[in-house]
């Protein structure tokens, strides 16, 4: 999996490049911690290249939001698609997400 | 109740001790066994004196025995004058008989025969003697019995045997064990009297629990009278430990209960800890001496610490800006309830971001602290760096094609003299649009170099008198055309001060052209000036809509305009004040608003004569780069 990080103003912008499922989730969530700790939490991940998440994905991404959680702030998801929506509703943790449509909104969420 | 002594609360704390339940009872338990114990070593030592006296009158009674037999021998062997066989049975029997002494003693003294042969002192038996036969008799002495016994030889005369014999010693086994008896009676009435001690306290202490307990049991409320005295051992400390656990968890319980009552919202501490924790906002709070009582999670992950690393720690272990510890400490100490702003600009270890400390005491009656809100404002200080940004090049890039519409306008208009009519109005039209944009544009750049800190003053003398006239000139049209009521009420001569004169041309053409623009027809606009030592005032007093009281506290920021319907129908972009003020900040003056809605607004502005150079840092905001503050 390719994961790019790119600053938006003083926001970091994580960007996973295919499935989110096994090691990959591994390498996701080192690069979200990377990110937060750089930029004291603010964070968005761009979900507009994962097609597909398994539980190593969402164990992931719900251990990112409880480290978040702890100070107070939501793992900002941007771009999501549908199955992922659906996945993530399925699974009930949808609601411990921020949702935005696109990278845009989510990084003026931090204004 | 003076009356009693100290003796007298004894007894009675002694009466009360020994009649109190179960402490009664093993005192009683303990005198019977002890009594049972006395009797027990008496008895012992009766039978030991019994058992010596018997065996002392048997011994005598062997020794008489053997005595009266031996006489009899004698008494034949003397008178058939066999001494040899005489002192042989003599001294047999005084061995087997463990005599310690045994002669046949003539009247005279001479020893015939005897035990010792060294006490022979008569070898040959005379054959005849006088004196008289003495009697029979019996001596003890301490341990030994002397028996005489008379002998009567025949054809000779009277003689005496005598013995001397040891009392047996009580002794044996019996004797020894009942001694080891004694012994352990006397042991265990010790170690009776060893448990009695101890068990007496024990005892009394359980005893005053199990009055406690009672007293409880009738519906005893009041905790303090059943206090029992810590020196009735551990359990009386153990029983006083739970009443005071009972006292607090009781008092705890009406606490909550009043403040729950109080403030009607019936959260723990846990549940607001729980609140604080999803607080984005770090919130720290100290004691006064800045050591950290308590840290949300949002606070732990903008200083980079863990929670255990924050509290009990002075926070200058968390935060290494010398700014926001000085002001934690200082805040400490005071009940100021103006808050302290410390920006702090973090770049190190990979970690970008900008932290704002907004740091205040809370004074209680029973107790302060401070509290420190941490805001990351990295993003909101990025965005705004983008704007100013934007504007600047923006405002540059326009002004420069904005100069040349302008000065083309302004050609065709002078130089062009067959236009129509109609074609001259849209030029006057475009040239005084252009002014008007270039003149927007002008105060967006110097909004843009104000915020840049690049705004700087060319100084020059300005005779304020001139300046003023030409004012007046400026205005007077515009405001007959208005008309409204333009005065100028200054003082014959106004001095003269270094001044930027475009930019406070600007400044006045600013103050003045507002109370223009915002006062209706038939109001009145007054200009007037007042010189007093070092400084010269200005005042731009008009008649006009007001501002009201929300808006006259955001009026000198940028961009800002009223909310009033009145102000936004008028063109303007909202910079105005705010340049002006940054520039009479420069040159070392202030200006002032007063206003009240519908009646009319002053401006005050007051300048130095012998103007100095002057900043517009606000003490309370201040930007510092630190290097590994938060890592």
């Amino acid at each position: 999996m390719k994961i790019r990080t790119q600053q938006c103003g003083a926001v970091a912008v994580v960007r996973p490049d295919g499935p989110l499922v096994h090691s990959e989730a591994d390498e996701l969530r080192k690069s979200l911690k990377d990110a937060i700790y750089k930029n004291l939490g603010r964070v968005v991940l761009d979900a507009s290249a994962v097609p597909f998440v398994d539980s190593a994905g969402l164990e992931c991404l719900v251990e990112i939001t409880d480290e978040l959680a702890r100070s107070g702030k939501p793992l900002k998801i941007c771009a999501a698609d549908q199955t992922l929506k659906d996945v993530l509703a399925l699974t009930g943790v949808s609601s411990e997400f921020e949702h935005f449509e696109d990278v845009t909104s989510g990084v003026r969420s931090f204004l | 109740m003076q009356a009693h002594g100290p003796i007298t609360r004894k007894l009675f704390v002694a009466r009360r001790d020994i009649l109190r339940g179960d402490s009664l009872f093993a005192l009683l338990i303990c005198v019977v066994v002890g009594i049972f114990l006395v009797n027990l070593m008496m008895s012992i030592l009766d039978n030991v004196r019994f058992q010596k006296n018997v065996m002392q009158e048997a011994s005598i009674e062997n020794s008489r025995s053997v005595g009266t037999l031996l006489a009899k021998t004698a008494e034949v062997l003397l008178t058939t004058n066999e001494l040899s066989m005489l002192r042989r049975t003599i001294l047999e029997t005084s061995l087997e008989r463990r005599f310690h002494y045994c002669r046949i003693v003539l009247p005279r003294g001479g020893v015939v025969a005897a035990s010792n042969p060294g006490d022979i002192n008569e070898l040959n038996l005379p054959d005849s003697w006088s004196g008289d036969q003495g009697d029979y008799s019996e001596a003890c002495n301490g341990d030994t019995v002397t028996l005489t016994f008379p002998l009567e030889v025949r054809g000779r005369g009277a003689a005496s045997l005598e013995i001397v014999a040891g009392l047996d010693k009580v002794g044996g086994t019996p004797l020894e064990l009942q001694t080891a008896q004694m012994a352990v009676v006397c042991l265990a009435l010790a170690i009776l009297l060893l448990v009695h001690r101890h068990t007496r306290f024990r005892l009394k202490a359980m005893a005053a629990i199990h009055d406690g307990l009672s007293a409880v049991m009738e519906g005893t409320r009041d905790v303090s009278t059943l206090e029992l005295d810590p020196q009735l051992g551990s359990e009386a400390v153990a029983w006083n430990k739970l009443l005071a656990a009972r006292q607090g968890q009781q008092l705890r319980k009406e606490i909550e209960h009043v403040k729950a009552s109080m403030q009607n919202i019936g959260g723990t501490d846990a549940e607001l800890a729980h609140l604080c924790d999803v607080l984005p906002y770090g919130l720290v709070l100290m004691d006064r001496e800045a050591r950290v009582i308590y840290a949300n999670g949002a606070a732990a992950m903008l200083l980079h610490k863990d929670r255990d690393q924050l509290i009990h720690r002075e926070i200058s272990c968390a935060v290494d800006a010398e700014k926001v510890i000085q002001a934690a400490q200082d805040a400490g100490h005071s009940c100021s309830a103006k808050p302290s702003v410390v920006e702090m600009e973090c770049d190190s270890c990979g970690i970008s971001g900008i932290l704002r400390f907004t740091i205040r005491p809370k004074c209680g009656t029973d107790s302060s602290c401070v509290m420190m809100l941490i805001e990351d404002i990295t993003q909101q200080r990025s965005a705004e760096a983008s704007r100013k940004s934007f504007l600047a090049k923006a405002a540059h890039e326009l002004r420069t094609p904005l100069t040349n519409i302008r000065i083309y306008v302004e050609n065709i208009l002078d130089h062009c003299k067959g236009v129509s009519t109609e074609i001259a109005n849209d030029l006057n039209v475009i040239n005084n649009e252009s002014r008007r944009l270039e003149r927007s544009v002008s105060e967006v750049l110097s909004i843009s170099e104000i915020e840049a800190g690049s705004f700087a003053l060319q100084r020059d003398d300005v005779r304020l008198n001139e300046f003023m006239t030409s004012l007046r000139a400026d205005y007077e049209a515009a405001a007959g055309e208005k008309g409204i009521t333009l005065r100028f009420e200054l003082p014959p001569k106004l001095p003269v001060i270094r001044a930027d004169r475009d930019k406070l041309s600007f400044v006045v053409h600013n103050l003045l052209g507002n109370a223009l623009k915002y006062t209706p027809s038939g109001g009145h606009v007054t200009v007037g000036a007042e010189v007093e030592p070092g400084q010269v005032t200005f005042t731009f007093a008009d008649t006009g809509i007001g501002i009201g009281k929300e808006d006259l506290l955001r009026i000198f920021e940028a961009f800002y305009r009223a909310k009033d319907s009145r102000v936004t129908s008028l063109t303007g972009s909202g910079l105005g004040l705010a340049i002006t003020r940054e520039i009479v900040n420069l040159h070392g003056g202030s200006i002032s608003a007063e206003s009240e809605l519908n009646k009319g607004s002053t401006f005050t502005l007051t300048l130095p004569i012998g103007v100095e150079e002057s900043g517009n840092e606000d003490p309370d905001t201040t930007m510092r780069r630190c290097c590994g503050s938060t890592a």
